[in-house]
Parts: C-alpha cells; structure tokens; sequence
C-alpha cells in the first residue's frame, strides 16, 4: 500500500528488533544507525536506499532514540519523484524537523511547488504539512497557494478540507497573515454540500466566532440553517451517517458555535426554529442497545443540552432537559456518568438553577468512593459547586464523612474544596474554626500548605474567631498523635492568642510552654524552627517562662542543623537583651492583607472602619508611644510631638481653609551620633505629601533635622498621617508617630447669635446630629474650664457665649471646606464638673463630617485633662 | 484541537506517536510514560477520560483500548469526549479496512501507513474526514494495491474487539 513492499531490510530490521531483548536492543540500534550514516555519506545513495535508510530512521525514533543526523536526507526525498519516496520524505520532515531548523527554508520551497502542482495528492500532502507544523515564514509563504486551493471551485472536496485546515492553522496562529475579508466567505461555505467541508469549515467558524464579534449575526442563521437540515434527515449522503447517526461530529461543532453566539439568536422566528431543532435532538433519546451509536446520540445531546439551557432555560425544553440529565447521571455506564456531571457542574457555574440535582445527591457522593479518579474527581466539583447558603452545611458534614475513606490526592482535593466552602459560606465563626480542625485532625497528613495558612490568615484577622480556636488548638494538641500542619497552625496560633486563654484552667502558661515543648522534639525541621519562634513569642507574653525557654534555646543552639542553630543562637541573644526590645520584635502579627481566596461571608468582614472608632485604634501600626504629644498638638499649633531619652520631636503647624503646612524638627539628646536615621510615611491620604526632608541620615547631637509637609487642598476626610522615624543607636529604634492633622485644624471659627444659630441649629435636625456622652480617662483626671474652653478654641470652633439657658453648657460654630464646598458645623457641650462628665452633640450639613469631628473631639477631651498636665 | 496522538500496547511499547503541537524530544518519551502508567493501570469499568495537564496547561486524555493495543489522544477543551471517542472507533475501523482483520503486528512492520491513514483523518489536530468510505478511499487511491505479505501468523485481530465498546 503505501510503501513499496521492497523494502525488505527494514522489515528484517524490525523483525530483528522484536527477538531481542530489551537491553540488547540499544547495542542493535547503535549499530545500525552507524550503518545508515556511513550510508548516507557515500555519494552514490539511490532514491529506494534513501527511503529505506529515513524509515529505518523513524522507527528508531519512534522507539525513543534521539535522532542526530539524516535531516538533510529527509528534505531530499520531498522533491522525489515517487510519490511513496515523498510520503516518506514528509512524515520524517514532520517528525524530525521543527520550525526553527536550519533546512526549513528548503521544505518551505518544496511544500510552495507541490501545492502549485495540479496533483491533488501532491496538494493534500503539501496541506498537510503546513497545517501539522507551519511557522510563520512558511504559513507567510504559502498563504495565497492555500488560500486558492480552498476558494476555487475547481479543487476537489478532499483538497478543500485540508485547505481549509491549513487555513485554519495559519489563522489560529498567526491571525494577521490572513486577509479578514476572507471570513466571511468562510462562514458561507458552512453551507457546502459536502458534509466534511462544512465539517473542516466548522472549526474553522468556531474560532473566527471567539475572536470577532461583529460576525455572529452572520454565523448564527448559516449555523441554525445547516443544524435543521441535518436533524430533520435532509442535506446530506448516506456516507457521512455514522452508527445511524448523520454526522455526530458536524452536529457537535454547530451546537458549539450556537452557544458561543446564542446571544444573536434575538428574533422570534429563529429562536423558534432552534428550539424546534433542539426538540428533536433531544427526543431522538431511546432504548439504544449499540455502543457506537449510543455514543453518537450522547455525544450530541450534551451539547443539545448545553445549547437549550443557553436559549430559553424556563420554557418547553427546561423539562426535556432535565430528564435528559437525570437519566444520564443515574447512568450505569461510567462516560456517560462522566460526562453528565461535567454538563451539570457546567451548567450551574453558567448560574442555572437545577432543583432537581438534590435527588441526585445521594448518587453523586456514593461516586465519591468509585475506583475510577476521574470519576472521583467529577463528583467532587459537581458537589462543590452544588453548594449554596442553603445546603452549605450539609454538604460540608457529608464531604466530611467520606474524608477518612479516600486515597490521599482525593484527600487532597475535597480538603481544600472544603475549606474554600467553609469560607465562603461560614455565618458563624464557630463552624469555620470546627470543620478546619476537623480537616486538619482527620486527614493532616493530605493537607496542603495553603489550607493551613489560610486558616491562620483567617483567624489572624478576624479577633472574634481568635480565643475560640486557640482554646479549640490547644485541646487536640494535648494528644500525641497530631500532624504536623495541626501542629503547626496550632503552636503558631498559640504563639500569637496563647495569652487569651492564660487564665484557663489547665491552660496556664507553663502548659502552653509544655505543649509546645513536647511537640519540638519528635517535629520536623521546617516545624522546629517554627516552634522555636513560637517560644519566644510565649516568652515575650509571660516573663515567667524566659528561663524556661533560655534553656530550650540553649539546647538548640548547638544542633548540628544550620537553620535551627541560628535561630536558636538569635533568639537567645534577643532574650537577653532589655525586655522593651523584645516586645518589638515579637508585636502581634498584623492583620494580613493578602486578599481571600473568596469573597468572604458576615463574619469575616474587613475590621470595619465604622465612624465611631476612636483615632487610637489604629490595628496596623504601634502608634501608643506618641498619643500624649498627638492629642496636645490637635488643638495646639506648636510644641514636642514625641520625647524620649534619645530623641524629640517637635511639630509647627499652620493651617488657613483647606490648605496647610507642618513641620517636624528632630533632634538628637544623646551625646553620641545616631546613624541611618530616617523618616518614612507609613499612612497618608491624598494631597498630603513631604514637601522637604532632611537628605543626611547621620543623626548628630548639635544637629537638628527637619522635615516639612504640605497639604494644597482638603477633598475628602482622612485619617491622621503616619510617620515612621528609625535610626542607629547601638541597635536599631524605630518610633511610629500620629501626626496630629485632623478635620478640625481645617476648620474656621464662625460666631452666631442666639437667634440664628437655633434656626440652623434646628434645620440640620437630629438625624445630622452625633451626640456622645463620655468620661475622662485616668483616675486623676479632672474636667476643669479654663482648659476646656482653651480646648474647644483650639480646635477651631468660634464661642458664642450666652446663648444656651445653662451657663455652663458651651456654644460654638465653624465652618469646614473640603472638596471647595463649604460645610457648616455646630457644636454644644454640656460639662458636668462634679462627675467629670461631657455631653457632647454636634451637628453639620453633612452627618460623616459631624460624626467625625465629635469623635475626634471625644478622644481628644478624654484624653487631656490628666492632673499633671 | 488534538494535541498528540499515541498508539502503544498494553506493555508501554509505542506503536505510533504523533504531536500537533510542538514538544521537546525528551518531552515526549517521558510524556508516553506518564500517559502509559495513567492509562493502563485503570479498570476496564472506569470511564475513557481523564484529566491532566501534560500539555500546554490543562487538557483531556480520551482513549479506547482494543485488544493489546491502547489508542490515546489528548486533547484540549474545544473537543467533544465522546466525538473523539467516536473518531478513535472511525480510526480503527478504517486501519481493519485497509489491513483487512488489522492486528498489532500491521502497525508494527506498516508504520509509515498507519501515519498516512491518520492524516487522512486528523489534519493539524483538527478532524479531517469522517466518512469511513472516503478514508479508505484516499489511501488506497494513494498509491499501488499491495498484498499483504505472507509467512506472519497474524492472530489477535483488532477487529474482533472493535465491537466491545
């Protein structure tokens, strides 16, 4: 047949192969391609020898033996003039060539004059080639052959094929080669008569109807016109019927093309047809015994079924579609099982409801224990994404029951498909932390690294969740047999919340040390280290235990594993360090800001950032240090914003309407030179940025440093800046600073008499109203008026005097421009000097800006009438 | 589209190995392993598909077993499973044809044929003809009728299985 039969070494070469054994047959080999080499080399090689030579060649390679010479003679053979000898010459092309090799440019030259040749198998062998392998100078050269080939009438079917194939090709890789006039004449020929180039067309539309849009419409009606044809028995020859099936492969790829562009099927008389068509493809389902032809039939009512769902997912067909479904997912035979769950799970991710899944459901989970992994893997996703608010729960506890019963990569799979719904559906904390543990107890061992750090993550950021799950962790690692990502979630998050249940009975400090002492030694290396950090973190919390884990640490420091070594040697050297200096090192994690995997649910929600929080609750940064200079300075323009043994800042501020400057000077307080000092903005808010800064970071003590900022112009509220300074003293110090710029700098004070300031005062209402009513903080605090009036002017607000009935009670207003509007403000604040008690009420045009002022307000007065100051 | 097409028996010997898609020389032989080992441990009752992303990224094993021999295409997301595995069923029935009662031994000792038969059916990945009629056709038309070779005892024809699925 194709090859001559002459070839009678090869077969004898194959022959002998076969009868020997495996580790003889490289020796074999090895020799013969020495002897097809020298071969080669001789200058007298007939055409048959050369075909004989490149076939022995490609069996060699096709037995997994690289192939380093014979290139050359392969291009020979596509010019030759047998066409059995240019057979061959192509396949070896094929195999041994790739698009980038040096002899390229000869197969070019021979596939251009074999598709100009008028023999048609020199045209489909040429085609071929280029559509199996063309790069892009050859696909740029033969572009117009190919092209011709498909478009003239004079070419034959089976030319055309494979010239649209080849065409195909060249697009998908290379889309500006082809002129994109050419599409739409494309999207007509799906009307061929021959049924197998409307086939070899279709793969064609499918991918024009992915990139271009604009051609749908067009697509659409030829898709619709050729479907009706070929369901309703006309258009086509008794050779394309395959199993008594018209053309499973045609009706395929044209229900494909439908549902990419269903969205054009607008009017009311094609959405008639196709629903008519679709009717009849989904009736042709009966009592089918043949495989093959069962296979056909299932293989277009998949797409059928996909299709109706996309056109009108209520009507007449909804119900014929779902008996359709149901049957085939109760189906015995494990494809069509298959492949039913993959239609069903793609159909709920398209966003269909189907109730009638839930009388599945038992069926769906039994497949979770079949043999066969694909199947596993289905029923899986078909169960994850059956998952709703509703059934959360309970598909959870069953995907949790058949945990302990699978193999390990299933394990795998259902625990982080578990722990992404538990996430996404979890309404109270307590059932997110349960179910965790349960995966992380049951089946550690299949838990991957994500699973647990986002675990951690979620508890890290959510407080509520915090005591319940270290009290939970502590528990389960009481028992020996724990897993290392038990272990390791658990002990980290005792490092972290391990003070939350200190005063617990049987869970005092020395017990979490124990605990965690106990799990180090029998742990792997990557859950040491872990361990080691996670004492000194118990340490920094509970003093008691420094001695404790001194002597751990001691122990480890002479493991003969470099990586525990160094930490334990570090570690040892911070405990003994000054205590202060500990703490910074082991400050609480920040909440993490890497975002969910999923959207999350009511009780993961961001810290929310409500208005009533006070200005010192700020999670991320340790601002505590600098509070006492931050709440002077909000109503003072001048004075020392921070003070310690070493350093002092000091802060000069001035402010008119939306616009203002401030000015930081540090200086040194030691005697010795301070080196690396720097000053960075950890938080901002636009507009407000450094306008000059000190270029030196050698900090010396008759120096002074400054650092000024400007802001141009108020559009929005913020939150007070955040300013970082660090430096060298012997070891490294770094001071978080809360700049004080707050609304009420911005704000000019206004004066009102009685009258007016009641009207407006009665015009803003009560629902623009933030009222507080506080104490101070610290026991020897007390409210006295001189400093509170001092107070109140400071922070901008103009005293109307005499107009409230009670004296003592304190009138102002100012007037806000932010974002070039103006934002009127009125304040009245009733002190009650016996009880150190304020009432304070503010209202304005806008509520935000009259909520924050009042809490800012609140904070501010708390915090200022300490009986030293 | 099609992205490699493999015939091997059931003891991992390949028997044809066709890419659409550029692969490294090593790439293949070890992708033949891996694709052997997943294939041929599974039970005659599990389905013919299997996922995997052995090449370019996340794509479908779709085979069919008949007799010693395993026929294996894998394939990316615009293909229909049961389409291919009908196109596998086409293959075979064209290769009885043209061997007459086609066995292992045919592919072994005609593997340039079996090359040609398939590109009469697979073109560039994408499914060429259908139509048994015109595949046998094709081939024969092709070049000068041969006749089988006689002295090999060929038993254990494909054909006889062909009907198992």
């Amino acid at each position: 047949m194709v090859v001559n039969n002459q070839m009678k070494g090869l077969k004898t070469f194959i022959s002998d192969l076969r009868n020997l054994k495996e580790k003889d047959e490289e020796k074999r080999v090895n020799i013969e391609l020495a002897k097809i080499r020298a071969k080669f080399q001789s200058s007298t090689l007939s055409a048959y020898d050369r075909k004989k030579y490149v076939s022995k060649l490609l069996y060699i390679y096709m037995l997994g033996y690289p192939i380093s010479f014979g290139h050359l003679e392969a291009v020979k053979l596509l010019t030759a003039a047998k066409y059995s000898e240019k057979q061959i010459g192509y396949l070896a092309v094929a195999l041994l060539l790739n698009e980038n090799h040096d002899l390229i440019r000869l197969v070019i030259n021979s596939i251009k004059k074999d598709l100009l040749s008028l023999d048609s198998y020199k045209n489909s062998i040429a085609l071929h080639a280029v559509a199996n392998f063309g790069g892009r100078e050859m696909c740029e050269t033969v572009y117009p052959e190919v092209q011709q080939l498909l478009m003239s009438a004079a070419t034959e079917n089976i030319v055309r094929q494979k010239a649209a194939l080849s065409l195909l090709h060249i697009y998908r890789k290379f889309p500006d080669i082809m002129d994109p006039d050419l599409r739409e004449p494309i999207i007509m020929l799906l009307d061929d008569d021959d049924l197998n180039v409307s086939l070899a067309v279709s793969t064609f539309v499918l991918l024009i109807v992915c990139r271009e849009p604009s051609l749908h419409n067009l697509v659409c009606k030829k898709a619709i016109h050729k479907l009706k044809l070929i369901v309703s028995g006309r258009g086509y020859s008794s050779d394309y019927v395959y199993y008594s099936v018209p053309c499973p492969w045609l009706q395929v790829n044209l229900c494909r093309i439908l549902l990419a562009c269903h969205k054009e099927v607008i009017d009311d008389s094609t959405k008639r047809t196709l629903i008519h068509v679709l009717d009849r493809m989904l009736s042709i389902f009966d009592d089918i015994k043949e495989t093959q032809h069962l296979n056909a039939i299932n293989a277009i009512l998949f797409e059928a079924i996909k299709l109706a769902f996309a056109i009108d997912d209520s009507g007449s067909l909804y119900q014929k579609c779902m008996n359709c479904l149901g049957k085939m997912i109760a189906d015995k035979e494990a494809n069509v099982r298959y492949l039913a769950f993959d239609t069903t799970a793609y159909l709920i991710s398209c966003g269909h409801h189907i109730p009638s899944l839930k009388t599945h459901k038992e069926l769906i989970l039994s497949s979770l224990r079949y043999k066969d992994v694909s199947l596993r893997k289905k029923s899986l996703e078909l169960l994850y994404m059956m998952c709703d608010a509703e059934n959360s729960k309970s598909v959870v506890d069953d995907l949790l029951m058949y945990l302990p019963y699978l193999d390990s990569v299933s394990q795998e799979d259902l625990i982080s498909k578990v722990a992404s719904l538990t996430e996404i559906y979890a309404d109270d904390y307590k059932w997110y932390v349960d179910v965790n543990l349960q995966l992380l107890r049951v089946a550690g061992r299949s838990v991957n690294d994500d699973v647990w750090h986002q675990f951690v993550r979620v508890i890290v950021n959510n407080e509520s969740t915090q005591q319940y799950s270290v009290r939970r962790l502590f528990k389960l690692l009481q028992s020996d047999s724990t897993h290392e990502c038990l272990v390791r979630s658990g002990c980290y998050l005792l490092g972290e919340y391990g003070y939350l249940i200190a005063d617990e009975p049987e869970s005092g400090p020395l017990q979490q040390f124990l605990t965690v002492y106990k799990k180090l030694h029998a742990s792997s290396t990557r859950t040491k280290v872990l361990l080691l950090t996670v004492l000194l973190k118990l340490s920094n919390l509970q003093p008691d235990l420094q001695k404790r884990v001194a002597s751990v640490f001691k122990q480890y420091s002479v493991s003969l594993n470099t990586e525990i070594q160094q930490r334990a040697c570090e570690y040892l050297q911070l405990l003994s360090l000054p205590s202060d200096f500990l703490s910074i090192v082991c400050e609480k994690v920040p909440v993490f800001t890497i975002p969910a995997k999923s959207q999350p649910s009511s009780f993961i929600s961001k810290s929310d950032v409500s208005l009533t929080d006070s200005l010192n609750s700020v999670k991320e940064f340790d601002i505590s240090s600098s509070l006492s200079g931050f709440y002077r300075l909000c109503w003072r323009d001048k004075g020392i914003l921070y003070r310690d043994s070493q350093v002092q800042v000091g802060a000069v501020m001035e402010f008119h309407d939306s616009q203002g400057y401030l000015s930081l000077y540090f200086e040194n307080r030691q005697k010795e030179t301070f080196s690396s000092f720097s000053a960075t903005l950890l938080r901002t808010f636009p507009n407000f940025q450094v306008d000059a800064s000190f270029t030196d970071s050698i900090f010396s003590p008759d120096k002074q440093l400054q650092q000024r900022f400007s802001i141009d112009r108020l559009d929005g509220l913020f939150d007070p800046p955040i300013l970082r300074i660090s430096f060298l003293a012997g070891v490294m110090r770094s001071v978080n600073l809360l700049l004080p710029v707050v609304l009420s700098k911005f704000m000019l004070p206004t004066v009102f008499d009685g009258s007016t300031f009641f009207q407006r005062w009665g015009k803003m209402g009560l629902e623009r109203e933030a009222q507080l009513t506080y104490g101070l903080n610290g026991v020897h605090s007390k409210l006295d008026e001189r400093r509170l009036v001092k107070i109140i002017l400071g922070l901008n607000w103009g005293l109307c005097p005499g107009i409230d009935m009670n004296p003592t009670n304190i009138v102002g207003a100012g007037i806000l421009q932010v974002n070039a509007q103006n934002i009127g403000c009125l304040l009245r604040l009733e002190p009650n000097y016996q009880k150190n008690m304020i009432r304070l009420s503010i209202r304005s045009t806008n509520t935000t800006v009259a909520n924050v002022l009042a809490t800012n307000m609140q904070d501010i007065l708390k915090n200022s009438f300490h009986s030293e100051a | 589209m099609i992205y490699a097409i493999f015939i091997f028996n059931n003891k991992g010997k390949p028997r044809l190995t066709k890419f659409y898609t550029p692969i490294e020389e090593s790439d293949q032989q070890r992708l033949l392993g891996e694709i052997y080992h997943s294939v041929s441990n599974r039970t005659a009752a599990s389905c013919n598909f299997l996922e995997s992303s052995l090449i370019a990224g996340k794509n479908r094993i779709i085979y069919r077993q008949y007799a010693t021999l395993y026929f294996v295409f894998v394939v990316d997301e615009a293909e229909s499973e049961l389409g291919i595995l009908d196109l596998i069923q086409v293959f075979v029935e064209a290769l009885d044809r043209c061997f007459n009662n086609v066995c292992e031994l045919d592919l072994v000792f005609k593997f340039q044929e079996i090359h040609a038969i398939l590109a009469e059916i697979v073109s560039g990945g994408l499914v060429l003809e259908t139509n048994l009629n015109e595949i046998v056709a094709a081939c024969k038309n092709q070049m000068p009728k041969t006749k089988r070779p006689g002295g090999l005892n060929f038993g254990n024809t494909l054909s006889s299985f062909a009907t198992r699925f």
